[in-house]
């Protein structure tokens, strides 16, 4: 290599160096230690972890919601909004850490079990008590959002799982909407048409398939089927559970679903559906949400979207309530409960709530009264949901190590690894159930 | 003749099947952030969008911090890879012309250091920058990036410092230069074909890495941009286009610096030099 070259190679290292001094200098917001929303305004301080949701409005009406608390409350409040997927890892760090652990966060009943026994957020039962004397809670969410009798969380909303059904495709073959499982399960055969790649129903199993893992309990819980029983036995070799599970591998070899269901994703049920290959999900609103694009009008004025059935034995949807925790570092709780109070306000709740259905619902009982949640049909149904979620992973174990394991173990996808195995015709149904109580029974042991 | 021509026909079809298949996925994620969200989810995938939109990256580059997270990722890459080849070619130079007690200790606990997995260090990591009051700023992430880079560059320099022939730095001790002179006069100069493909994989180890920003960059103003991208997934319906307008976008930095440094990447610089 010459001199030129290498005089010309100084050079642009130089360059670059002089890049990152420019850099340095001119993109301060950088260097410095940032809070999005930092503005002094008296001593107290607190620190606000929300998660996002999907609409860039909603979450600009929650930054304005807390920066208004800062004003009236005469607080600092340092909020960030955190992307969904990187909630956990984030908290996690700064709890493992023991440092910059945020005061308020996001929570939901599982992130909660998943930290047992060691949950770090503080018992807010007194101030769930309070909220709900002012404007109760549906039961579902008051009930539901407690582990061993006590709450760690502030219940806010709701997410859910609905069912979208193809109306066009029902009324081609002479059929009714359908509201109970036999009738999906019939409706699903009686519409399959496999030679043009259209699937009566689009209902997965594959191994990170957590959407449809969802909706394989609730058929389960809804036929009276458990895997697990209230004192935590482990009850999942069970006649109804055993029937669902064949019904399933059934509906696969009679190809109602779609070969690849059993390769699918969370995002499998929703692509299959936005495709046109299949006439019934369960799937969460955003699937409603993605519909109402100009490119799915027609798609979007054939779809019913209800609350998924209910079964012979059962009304029970899965829990997907969310809302606050105080974290035990906390050291003003005062603060921390007059900010959650403060984002409780029903003026405010109800606009908020406005703008982030139907993906989420109220949990609040006078919500049954509102005509923005009784006139709109989709919103009507999100609430209905909400008001019957009482399932949770290991339903209905009530012990908290028998629902931490179960919400652990949930992680591993066993109910859909079970319909898979039998549906692709791997195992045995007997076999199938066998390994998910050895999977169970390993995860108990593990947590104690 | 015949049979040369066959071979040269057989290259060129080997070459194109390998072009298809390096290429086709940046193809793909090209095709992809120029659609709508509702063609992404066509029942027949379409090879090019029936009606093509900027909506994504006009979305990415007005709605989101994406922009600041290029700058904060260019900057930390920037310092970062040149930090570490300041720091790395010294080592690798004692490393691969020294001779010392404990010589060969030190050369595999560069490579042991460089193979300590990420999620074992990131807690100790974060809690090491938390200490010193810089987690949610870049300059925390410019401290712990070196942990990886430095005993790869290192790693990689060692064998790049070691081909050069030692004759050429025995004529430059004759014609008096000392030994720092001769490290950055003779031997940087022969090795810098060598240095900056280093660089560039130093650079590119910064510019994507995500664990590490994840969890001491929380503040969306300090975010780098694969954090910006990972906070548009919302549930089970990410925004595909725009995940793929950010890849599309934060790939060209990485391209033009490779164009940059593509005509200085010659070999055989030291050939003929000593007549051994």
């Amino acid at each position: 290599m010459n001199t030129k070259n290498v005089k010309r190679m100084t050079a642009m290292a130089t360059a670059a160096v002089t890049l990152a001094a420019t850099a340095c200098t001119g993109f301060g917001a950088g260097l410095d230690t940032v809070s999005a929303a930092k503005t002094t305004s008296g001593d107290k301080e607190i620190t606000v972890w929300v998660e996002k949701v999907f609409s860039d409005d909603a979450n600009a009406l929650m930054e304005e919601r807390l920066k208004a608390y800062q004003e009236e409350a005469g607080v600092t409040v340092n909020y960030e909004m955190v992307g969904a997927s990187d909630f956990v890892t984030m908290l996690n760090a700064t709890i493992e850490a023991g440092s910059n652990v945020p005061d308020v966060v996001s929570m939901d009943t599982t992130k909660i079990l998943n930290y047992y026994p060691n949950i770090p957020a503080l018992d807010v039962s007194d101030l769930v008590d309070e909220i709900n004397t002012e404007r109760p809670y549906f039961e579902a969410s008051y009930e539901g959002t407690k582990i061993d009798g006590v709450h760690y969380y502030v219940p806010y909303c709701s997410s859910s799982v609905m069912m979208f059904v193809r109306k066009d495709i029902m009324e081609k073959n002479g059929l009714e909407i359908p509201t109970t499982w036999d009738e999906v399960y019939s409706a699903a055969e009686a519409v399959s048409n496999p030679g043009e790649d259209f699937y009566g129903l689009g209902m997965g199993c594959g191994e990170n398939d957590d959407d449809d893992e969802n909706t394989l309990r609730q058929m389960i819980w809804n036929a009276g089927g458990y895997l697990m029983d209230a004192d935590g036995g482990i009850t999942c070799e069970d006649e109804k559970v055993a029937g669902i599970i064949s019904k399933f591998a059934e509906l696969y070899q009679a190809e109602a679903i779609p070969a690849d269901a059993t390769t699918w994703d969370a995002g499998g049920n929703n692509s299959s559906y936005l495709a046109g290959r299949t006439a019934i999900v369960f799937n969460a609103p955003t699937l409603y949400n993605a519909l109402k694009a100009d490119e799915y009008k027609e798609l979007f004025e054939n779809t019913a979207v209800l609350a998924p059935p209910t079964g012979s034995d059962n009304g029970v949807y899965m829990n997907y309530n969310r809302g606050f925790s105080i974290m035990n570092t906390c050291q003003d709780v005062d603060t921390a409960s007059g900010l959650i109070k403060y984002l409780c306000d029903k003026t405010w709740y109800d606009e908020y709530m406005g703008s982030i259905a139907p993906v989420f619902a109220p949990l609040f009982q006078d919500e049954t009264e509102n005509p923005s949640w009784t006139e709109d049909e989709v919103n009507a149904q999100v609430l209905k949901y909400a008001q019957n979620a009482s399932g949770y992973y290991g339903y209905p174990v009530a012990s908290i190590a028998g629902r931490a394991a179960a919400a652990k173990h949930y992680f591993t996808f066993p109910v859909g690894k079970a319909f898979n195995q039998v549906a692709s015709g791997a195992e045995s149904v007997e076999n199938a159930l066998e390994n998910m109580k050895y999977d169970l029974e390993d995860f108990m042991d593990q947590v104690g | 003749m015949k049979s040369k021509l066959r071979n040269k026909i057989l290259h060129r079809i080997f070459i194109g099947i390998c072009l298809i298949a390096a290429l086709a996925p940046i193809y793909w994620m090209f095709n992809t952030s120029l659609k709508s969200e509702a063609e992404i989810y066509f029942k027949t995938p379409t090879l090019w969008p029936n009606k093509v939109t900027l909506e994504s990256y006009k979305y990415l580059l007005t709605q989101t911090n994406f922009l600041n997270g290029i700058k904060n990722s260019l900057l930390i890459a920037v310092f970062v890879s040149l930090f570490s080849i300041f720091v790395a070619y010294p080592a690798a130079y004692v490393l691969a012309r020294l001779f010392f007690k404990g010589k060969k200790f030190f050369s595999k606990a560069v490579l042991f250091t460089y193979l300590l997995p990420t999620s074992v260090l990131y807690i100790p990591l974060y809690i090491f920058v938390s200490r010193l009051g810089l987690t949610n700023n870049v300059l925390g992430i410019m401290l712990i990036y070196p942990t990886f880079t430095l005993p790869y560059v290192a790693w990689i320099l060692i064998p790049h410092i070691a081909s050069i022939s030692t004759a050429l730095e025995e004529a430059a001790y004759i014609d008096g230069c000392s030994r720092f002179q001769t490290m950055y006069k003779i031997v940087f100069p022969l090795a810098l074909p060598g240095i900056i493909s280093t660089t560039i994989f130093a650079f590119a180890m910064c510019w994507g890495e995500y664990l590490y920003a994840l969890v001491n960059l929380i503040s969306s103003e300090a975010q780098t941009f694969p954090l910006v991208l990972s906070g548009l997934v919302f549930g089970d319906m990410p925004p595909w286009n725009q995940l793929m307008a950010g890849a599309i976008l934060a790939s060209i930095p990485i391209l033009i610096i490779y164009l940059l440094a593509s005509s200085s990447l010659v070999g055989g610089a030291t050939a003929g030099g000593v007549k051994e």
